[in-house]
């Protein structure tokens, strides 16, 4: 585990008692937003059935399908579709920021940002890319097991004072999705993305967010107070504020933008009152892009 | 002034309204504490100053609503409406004490010291009186400074007697009451039964000053109880109220010595009646236990009535002996005898040594001539030890030597009045001696006496009679024996001698008789009985007070309580007279007449006087809650449904919660006979009853106990709860409808049991063995697929499920009971369906105190118990089925399983 305080380690084994119906969920989501492994779509050396062909000189004879030979005059050797292991890594953001819902019946924005990330994950190890959990595990890894691995980090509280990704030495063109609320400043940000894009890393924000922090709902006279310790905040009547917040908050999305497009990075914004799918199809859509590229 | 305050130093809190005032407009409502994520964003957004935050005008208006609430409950305010006390000089009160007062005296002591309270402080002199005749009419011979005429008001207390304006008003005469400077009369709404007394004295003293009357509530009026008739229902008291009007529940109850309660009953006086009789509805037994009835809640002596030995009904022999009359009942004396006794007393016949065995109080000789001579002497112990004895003359007297009798015969003498060989013409009856029992009774002028015996003349004969003929001739006499009394009618207990038996007044004599036997009371007019224990004004039973002096028999019979004579008991533990308020106050009722010009219509106390704290605090309360609402609404945290939702749940609950009481039906849960409403009421009367009594007798002898019947219409109802089904037949039984036949037979299939009686005892034998007969069944049997009837058989099951029966007799015996035949073995030999002609339910149904409603013919008891006995069947049947046929098989079923296990 990750560590060794007791108290979110009680908390982590909490959480990871619903673990089962929570990963359940989401390789459901997963499944709605893909059908079947996304192969290369061309002979390589994967695991899958590609086609028969004849059997050519130099073919290796253990290549030889004998059942397929047997059924006719010819020897055919069976050929694998070409997968490539892509690597990517995932970062979900743990920070107390994100314990939050604005009403009781939406989820919490940890919660939803974890979601999309074991989603995500169950989605690339299905399709046979290793996968990594950012911060978390030492290396990439593949099959169930790693998805397990991840989703147990996910359940357990982040070590204190981590935020964004600090530059991690990562391999070239691997992938990295990092989900969070991003709402350090933006030089933070910048700094952050710069330190990764440096080490030619293609990359995805998905930034989480909750309607009352995209909307500020709220009516009379409230102290607002901080997630991190920023301090708190008494606004007389919040109504009248709330229209210059919307427009702050967009500033700061563009910000976001900004940044993503600079290092050639995919931007992808998520409310905690919608569903996860779109989300996720968008996201699956542009690593499949990147994979492309390949 | 009508608004006043219990503690009104603390209305100076008001005085802190400023402060509230002062800290509300400084310190607005707590901001709510909101965490959020994104407050970096909203740094710097609020670029104005905080600013002044005030509390919203209507909340702050709320909240100081709220604390001068408080403030002014704590305050204690009170709204009474006393009448203004602003005259100066004397105050003169004059207070009605007597019994009818006793119901609102609490209200009227209260009143009475809240006026003198505000004439002390006033300091105004107080004269006060009593109308009530007691000790004297004023409680202070002058007037006395408040303080004194409050601790007179203090032990003031109701007489438990009536009120006598007439004499309070010649006492006014010599009164010393110049400088009256008011009259404030409590009055209790009534004219003490003398009218003209009333008005007069409002009259005089409305002249002496200004004249108040103050009344208590309406619904305080008071209800009289009058000493109970006996009648042929038993005790009957009777209610009557003085005023007041509309419909009225009241409880009478009858209470035993030790203070337990017999009985409790309800009457309704009607709107516009004054009087209900209420009869106790008490069995003989129990009646004699009673020693008090009283109106539950009245609490004043007038809604009591004691009950004295008077009530103890006397137990009366009367000697037969040999058997004259068997053939020829209405010859017998003990006929007359015994009719005219019984209304009254209880009587034993019988041979004269059986019935000194246990000794009643009075043994009546009728025509006995000669005694044996051990009963002789037996009777003259019994005589001598206080018993009364009543003979009457007869044929056989005649020639007898009887030294049992209170005036010397003249041997053999008869005297014929009438009649072919004499001159005289019958005589009727003179009046009575006033010192004779019989004084007072009416004399009907149609009595004739033809025969007599003839009294020989003596110095004392003249005392010892007791009722004459018209001429003089001695009728009854009677005489002293020991402690006891000794009468003879010179005449036969039956209509031989004379038509005296067939009259009223024959029963009348006998009662002033049996009335006057017992423990000495024969010389009740010159005794005078010390008082026992008496009743106060409010109606409880206490030691005579010092004053209280015996009382005279004249007294006790003329029934008018009053100073010195407190109604209650006098005598002696053995021997007691009650003395009842009720009678001699029967003529109060409420004053309808005119009231003095200037007085005004009554200011009724007690009931205007409103503690408002206990309303302000509710009130505070109520906005104490709103300003919660209002303070959690300012803060934002009331939106959304939850509330609503919360609402609309509570409200579906209750709503659910009273749906869930649907009426499960009793048969159900448990065993519950039923019974086919005929539509003739006596008929399914019976029935219920029956079954009722069936349903008793079961729970006693066995383990099954019923619930209540359940009247079943055949067309409606579903029969599938109960165990069996009485079906009595009238003519009145009309075809049953398609769909009932189909329940009925639904029921009988699945194991139920209906009784068919067509109750009139009529040969159900000529039933062809079939269901055609008879056109009352064949409307119902013959629409149902039975198998054929077959006459019960000895060895039937029917006639072994409990009890061992032989035949089912009802309230008629000696009918075929036919039962559905069971050869084909459906529904394992058990029939559904048993008819007959008993009458059955007729022989089980009882009164609700055990008591048989019909006679069963022609055996008696023993019927009526294999009556019982074959409904105890009948339910076993229902229940078990043939299970008791199995039982029979046992011996044999065990024995041939014994073969079995020895052969193997």
């Amino acid at each position: 585990m990750p560590t060794s305080d007791p108290a979110p380690r009680d908390r982590a084994e909490r959480l990871a008692a619903g673990l089962p119906s929570f990963s359940i969920r989401a390789l459901r989501v997963a499944a709605g937003v893909i059908s079947g492994v996304h192969g290369r779509r061309r002979r390589g050396r994967g695991e899958s059935f590609w086609q028969f062909r004849q059997f050519q000189p130099g073919d290796a004879v253990s290549a030889i399908d004998w059942r397929r030979t047997a059924a006719s005059q010819d020897i055919f050797v069976r050929e694998r579709e070409w997968e490539v292991a892509q690597q990517v890594w995932l970062w979900c953001d743990r920070s107390p920021s994100m314990e939050y819902a604005s009403s009781p019946e939406l989820e919490s924005k940890r919660t939803r940002a974890a979601l999309i990330t074991l989603a995500l994950a169950a989605m690339l190890l299905q399709g046979g890319e290793t996968v990594g959990l950012l911060g978390s595990t030492p290396r990439t890894g593949r099959g169930r097991a790693m998805l397990g691995r991840i989703a147990d980090h996910l359940g357990a509280d982040a070590p204190p004072g981590t935020g964004m990704p600090a530059a991690i030495r990562v391999e070239r063109h691997a992938q990295t999705v990092l989900v969070g609320d991003f709402l350090e400043p933006l030089e933070t940000i910048a700094a952050r993305v710069r330190g990764l894009a440096n080490q030619e890393v293609a990359g995805h924000l998905v930034q989480v967010l909750d309607p009352a922090e995209e909307l500020l709902p709220f009516r009379g006279r409230i102290r607002f107070v901080g997630a991190e310790e920023e301090g708190d905040l008494l606004i007389g009547r919040v109504e009248t504020v709330s229209r210059r917040y919307v427009r702050r908050v967009e500033e700061h999305r563009e910000g976001l933008a900004a940044i993503a497009r600079k290092h050639g990075w995919g931007f992808l914004t998520h409310r905690t009152d919608r569903g996860p799918e779109p989300t996720l199809l968008a996201l699956h859509q542009a690593l499949s892009g990147a994979f492309d590229r390949f | 002034m009508p608004l006043s305050f219990a503690a009104p130093w603390a209305l100076a809190a008001l005085a802190g309204l400023v402060a509230v005032w002062w800290l509300l407009r400084i310190r607005p409502p707590a901001p709510r504490r909101l965490r959020f994520p994104a407050i970096r964003l909203l740094f710097g957004l609020d670029d104005r100053e905080e600013p002044p935050h005030t509390t919203p005008w209507w909340l702050l208006i709320l909240r100081m609503a709220l604390f001068t609430l408080v403030v002014l409950a704590v305050a204690g305010p009170r709204w009474d409406s006393e009448p203004a006390l602003d005259g100066d000089g004397m105050l003169v009160i004059v207070v009605d004490d007597g019994w009818a007062s006793a119901r609102g005296w609490e209200s009227t002591r209260r009143s009475l010291l809240q006026v003198i309270d505000a004439a002390q402080a006033r300091g105004r002199s107080v004269v006060l009186a009593g109308t009530a005749p007691g000790t004297d009419w004023f409680r202070s011979q002058a007037a006395v400074a408040a303080e004194e005429a409050a601790r007179l008001a203090r032990v003031l207390a109701p007489q438990p007697w009536g009120v006598d304006r007439r004499a309070f008003l010649e006492s006014l005469v010599g009164a010393e009451l110049g400088g009256t400077g008011e009259i404030l009369w409590f009055w209790d709404g009534t004219d003490g039964g003398d009218p003209e007394a009333t008005a007069l004295l409002a009259q005089q003293l409305s002249r002496i000053g200004p004249l108040s009357l103050m009344g208590g509530p309406e619904h305080e009026a008071p209800l009289l109880l009058l000493p109970a008739r006996d009648d042929a229902d038993g005790m009957a008291p009777e209610l009557r109220r003085t005023h007041g009007s509309g419909n009225q529940e009241v409880w009478v109850r009858a209470m035993s010595l030790e203070g337990r309660v017999l009985t409790r009953v309800a009457t309704a006086i009607a709107d516009g009646d004054r009087t209900a009789t209420v009869p106790l509805g008490l069995p003989r037994e129990l009646q004699r236990d009673v020693t008090r009835i009283e109106i539950e809640g009245q609490r004043h002596a007038g809604a009591v009535v004691l009950v004295d030995d008077r009530w103890q009904r006397r137990t009366v022999g009367l000697v037969t002996q040999g058997d004259d009359y068997a053939a020829r009942p209405l010859l017998a004396p003990t006929y007359y005898l015994r009719r005219a006794l019984e209304p009254f007393a209880e009587v034993r016949q019988g041979p004269l040594a059986g019935l000194l065995e246990d000794p009643p109080s009075v043994i009546v000789l009728a025509d006995v001539g000669q005694l044996r001579p051990e009963g002789r002497d037996a009777l003259a112990a019994w005589l001598d030890s206080g018993g009364t004895l009543v003979r009457f003359a007869g044929e056989r007297l005649v020639d007898a030597d009887s030294p049992l009798l209170p005036v010397k015969l003249r041997e053999g003498e008869m005297r014929a009045l009438g009649g072919a060989f004499s001159w005289e013409q019958p005589f009727s009856l003179g009046p009575f001696p006033s010192e004779s029992p019989f004084a007072g009774l009416d004399v009907p002028d149609d009595i004739l006496i033809r025969r007599q015996m003839i009294a020989e003349p003596s110095a004392t004969l003249d005392d010892r009679t007791l009722a004459r003929l018209a001429d003089g001739t001695p009728l009854v006499t009677a005489a002293q024996s020991g402690r006891g009394e000794l009468v003879f009618f010179h005449v036969t207990a039956n209509t031989d001698w004379s038509n005296l038996p067939l009259s009223g007044l024959f029963v009348s004599m006998l009662q002033r008789l049996v009335e006057r036997a017992e423990g000495g009371d024969g010389l009740l007019g010159s005794e005078v009985l010390p008082p026992l224990a008496v009743l106060d004004g409010f109606g409880r039973e206490m030691a005579p007070p010092p004053d209280a002096v015996p009382v005279g028999a004249e007294r006790l019979l003329e029934g008018i309580p009053g100073p010195g004579h407190p109604p209650g008991y006098y005598g002696h533990e053995l021997f007691r007279r009650a003395l009842n308020l009720g009678g001699s106050v029967a003529d109060v009722e409420a004053y309808r007449g005119p009231l003095p010009d200037g007085v005004d219509a009554v200011a009724r106390f007690g009931t205007t006087t409103v503690d408002l704290s206990a309303w302000l605090f509710a009130l505070a309360l109520a906005l104490l809650l709103v300003d919660i609402v209002a303070g959690l609404a300012l803060r934002g945290l009331i939106g959304g449904q939850g509330w609503v939702s919360a609402l609309v749940a509570f409200a579906v609950l209750g709503v659910a919660d009273a749906r869930a009481e649907e009426a499960v039906p009793v048969g159900a849960l448990a065993i519950q006979f039923g019974y086919v409403v005929t539509g003739d009421a006596e008929v399914d009367r019976t029935s219920a009853l029956g079954l009722t009594a069936l349903g008793r007798v079961l729970a006693a002898r066995t383990s099954v106990v019923p619930a209540p019947p359940q009247p079943i219409d055949i067309e409606r109802d579903p029969l599938v709860f109960h165990p069996f089904v009485y079906w009595p037949m009238t003519d009145l039984q009309a075809a049953v409808s398609e769909a009932a036949v189909e329940r009925i037979e639904a029921y009988l299939q699945t194991g139920g049991l209906i009784v068919f009686d067509t109750r009139d005892g009529s040969p159900v034998a000529q039933l062809d063995a079939a269901r055609r007969a008879d056109p009352r069944l064949s409307k119902v049997l013959g629409a149902l697929d039975l198998p054929p009837l077959v006459p019960v058989s000895g060895g039937h099951v029917l006639g072994r499920s409990f009890y061992l029966l032989g035949s089912f007799p009802g309230r008629w015996a000696g009918n075929q009971v036919w039962i559905e035949s069971t050869a084909d073995r459906s529904r394992d030999e058990v029939a559904g369906v048993v008819v007959g002609a008993a009458g059955w339910a007729a022989a089980w149904a009882t009164d609700p105190a055990g008591r048989p409603l019909f006679p069963v013919t022609p055996g008696g008891e023993r019927q009526r118990e294999l009556a019982y006995r074959f409904g105890v069947n009948l339910a076993m049947y229902a229940m078990t089925g043939n299970y008791k046929s199995d039982q029979a098989h046992t011996r044999t079923i065990l024995q041939r399983l014994r073969r079995a296990a020895e052969r193997r």
